[in-house]
Parts: structure tokens; C-alpha cells; sequence
């Protein structure tokens, strides 16, 4: 299957989706290089609505490439099923096909998503808004897509470009052309700095990007903890079989009911993860005491995670 | 119109203000990604980014780069 196929056989998936009532869209790094930035992925991440993964099971269930079927990837991957992805977890697929594997990564919910991202789709793909936040990650190399976002998106007279664009001289230049909304501004101290052209601006982006990738971290470290008898569970059950996909889902399902928490952050306690963060910064010098000021309210990313 | 659109609506700018804001984002994407990139990501369509993006993996896996397909951001199964 050559880089372009697997492009058409993504985009397929979704129309097929679609054809069948699912709620779904492409996110990304191929999302990214839809809206006009290049990112060398070939993974695709899909956003599917939870109440549809039966349905997104079943396509998958039949869906072979190249007469390889599909299956979870290895013992990690939680289940396709709305209890645990409610929780932000995710579920991984491939397909072992030659001369690479062809992979899917489900989420049932854009990780920090500031509001529902089936209200933000723009033909298969997810919207930027939704991309750029699924895109403040600990990799270094996603904050150059996010700020490239939300460039384009107030180039597109989306207000809420503003919230993305974490470059000072970006920012700066796009103020002295466009007008930033007040509430906006209100939302994000950086942004009313920003609007002062106040000094400090730099240290506020960076202090504010350095939270989101402490958040990410903890976040994976959460997980990554309670994965751990999960995996043993499934390794166990599988006994190194190769099941066909239903099967393999349902030893899954039983795996996650014993081992794997519904929702691990919930649990962990919100308002901790995100004091714990800050302190980490400024514990590790990363960022100084009085930058904390600085900092936005980051429940509205985190909400979705109590409904 | 080279990239995907982000909007049905047509963005009230005028020509003017349209060109700072290309200008902009070139310059940025210039410091961010590379001149070679930003001409990838401002003057190509998207099936000529795939198609790059295609030769760029090709090249780079000729001359001995592993491209490997990412793991769960936590990590490894073992």
C-alpha cells in the first residue's frame, strides 16, 4: 500500500462511517497537513463519536487491507467502548500491511477539548480549533503546529486563532493588523499582555506552553500507571493468540472492567493534577513563582472529563 | 486557493489586510519549519504536500532513517 492509498483508504474510512449514521472526522497530523501544514506522519488519528463505536467495530471487524484484517495493536491498547474513552482513553488498531503497517488510533473525545469537537468539523477532518488543542502535547515538535494554526484560523476570521498562537512576534504582528476580542483576551493572560505589548510576553507564552506540556506529562505518567495490570490482564488472556478482532475486543472489555479505571484523571482529582503541575515548574526552575499569574484557567480543556 | 479552507464564510479582509496576514504567517512559518517547508505548506495543494511529504519519507528511509510507525504515547507494552 503506497503513502497515497493509505491517504484514500483513511479519507474511505470516514465517508463509509458517515454512510452509516457515524459522527467522525480525521485529526492530527494528517488533519494538519490538510490545513496546510506538512507533518510527516502517516498515522492516522480518528475522532468517532462513543455512541458509534459499535458501528466503527463492525466496519473495522470487516475491513481488511491487502487481506490482512484488523486488530488491536499489541497487549496496550484499551477497548473501543465509550465507558473507558468518556475517561480519555484511547484505542489503537492496525493492519499488518506490507511495507508498513497501516494504523489507526481512535479517540471518542479531542484530548482537551474546550467544547464538543463533533461542532467543530470541517468536511472529514476535525476543525483547527480541535486540532491545535489535541496538539499541545510534551513533543516539542507540535508547538510549531499549533501556533501555525492559529494563525490560519484568524486568517480565516476564526477569534479563535488567538488562543493558539503561543510565538511573541507572531502575536505581536497579527495584533498590530487585527483586533483581538476583549473575552478572549479576559481568557488568557498572555493575550492581555499581549495587547499592552508588555515585556513579559514571552515569559507568559512560555510559561503558559510549559504547563501544557507538564499536564501532558503527568497526564501519560496517570495512565501509563494504570495500564500496567491491564496489560498483564490482556497478555494473560491472550495467551499469545491471534484473535479476530470481536473476540479480541471482548477479552478487552472483560480486562478493563477488572483492571483498567474508567477515569483515571477524574479519579486522580482535577484541581490536584493541575496545582501538582504548577508546582512541578516551579520546583524545576522551569518557570518562575510570579509567571504562575500568567497562567490560564485550563479547566474549560479538562471539563469534558466530569460530564 | 492552495490550502483546505477553514470556513463556508468568505473572511471580511481586504486585499491588503490579506496580504500583512500572508506576510505574517510566511515569515513565521519561515522561522518555524524552514524555507523549504514554508514554500511546502503556503504554495503547494495538498496532494503535492502528500506527495512530498511521500519523497521525504522515501528518501530519508534510502538513506538509512527508520521510520517507524509512533507507539501509545505511554509507551511500550513491555
Amino acid at each position: 500500500m503506497t503513502d497515497t492509498d493509505q491517504l484514500l483508504f483513511y479519507e474511505d474510512l470516514v465517508r463509509k462511517l458517515r454512510a452509516r449514521g457515524v459522527i467522525c472526522a480525521i485529526t492530527s497530523g494528517l488533519a494538519c497537513v490538510h490545513y496546510g501544514v506538512a507533518e510527516t506522519t502517516q498515522d492516522c488519528d480518528l475522532l468517532c463519536h462513543p455512541g458509534s463505536f459499535p458501528v466503527l467495530l463492525d466496519l473495522l471487524a470487516e475491513t481488511k487491507i491487502d487481506g490482512q484484517p484488523c486488530h488491536y495493536r499489541g497487549n496496550i491498547s484499551p477497548p473501543l467502548d465509550a465507558r473507558w474513552h468518556h475517561g480519555g482513553w484511547i484505542s489503537h488498531f492496525q493492519w499488518d500491511t506490507q511495507p508498513n503497517v497501516t494504523t489507526l488510533d481512535v479517540f471518542g473525545h479531542a484530548l482537551r477539548e474546550s467544547s464538543p469537537w463533533p461542532q467543530d468539523i470541517f468536511g472529514l477532518y476535525a476543525g483547527a480549533h480541535t486540532v491545535a488543542a489535541m496538539k499541545r502535547t510534551n513533543r516539542d515538535k507540535d508547538w510549531a503546529f499549533v501556533t501555525a494554526l492559529g494563525v490560519r484560523m484568524i486568517e480565516a476570521d476564526d477569534e479563535r486563532g488567538w488562543l493558539h498562537i503561543f510565538e511573541a512576534d507572531t502575536l505581536l504582528e497579527m495584533l498590530e493588523e487585527h483586533r483581538c476580542p476583549r473575552d478572549l483576551a479576559a481568557s488568557r493572560p498572555a493575550l492581555a499582555l499581549a495587547l499592552k505589548n508588555d515585556t513579559q510576553l514571552a515569559g507568559a507564552l512560555n510559561a503558559e506552553r510549559k504547563l501544557w506540556e507538564e499536564l501532558d506529562r503527568r497526564r501519560i505518567h496517570i495512565l501509563q500507571h494504570h495500564l500496567r495490570a491491564y496489560v498483564s490482564a490482556v497478555r494473560r488472556a491472550r495467551a499469545g493468540k491471534a484473535l479476530p478482532l470481536k473476540p479480541e475486543h471482548a477479552v478487552r472489555v472483560e480486562c478493563a472492567g477488572l483492571h483498567l479505571p474508567e477515569n483515571p484523571l477524574k479519579t486522580y482529582g482535577l484541581q490536584k493534577y493541575f496545582a501538582e503541575a504548577k508546582a512541578a515548574l516551579v520546583e524545576s526552575s522551569l518557570v518562575p513563582e510570579n509567571a504562575l499569574t500568567w497562567l490560564p484557567d485550563v479547566m474549560i480543556y479538562f471539563e469534558w472529563l466530569n460530564t | 486557493m492552495k490550502r483546505a479552507p477553514l470556513t463556508y464564510r468568505l473572511p471580511p479582509w481586504t486585499k491588503e489586510q490579506l496580504a500583512r496576514i500572508r506576510e505574517i504567517e510566511r515569515d513565521y512559518h519561515v522561522r518555524a519549519f524552514g524555507e523549504e517547508l514554508a514554500r511546502v505548506n503556503l504554495d503547494m495543494t495538498k496532494e503535492e504536500r502528500h506527495r512530498y511529504l511521500a519523497w521525504m519519507r522515501k528518501t530519508a528511509r534510502a538513506h538509512g532513517v527508520k521510520i517507524g510507525r509512533s507507539r501509545p504515547p505511554y509507551g511500550d507494552e513491555s
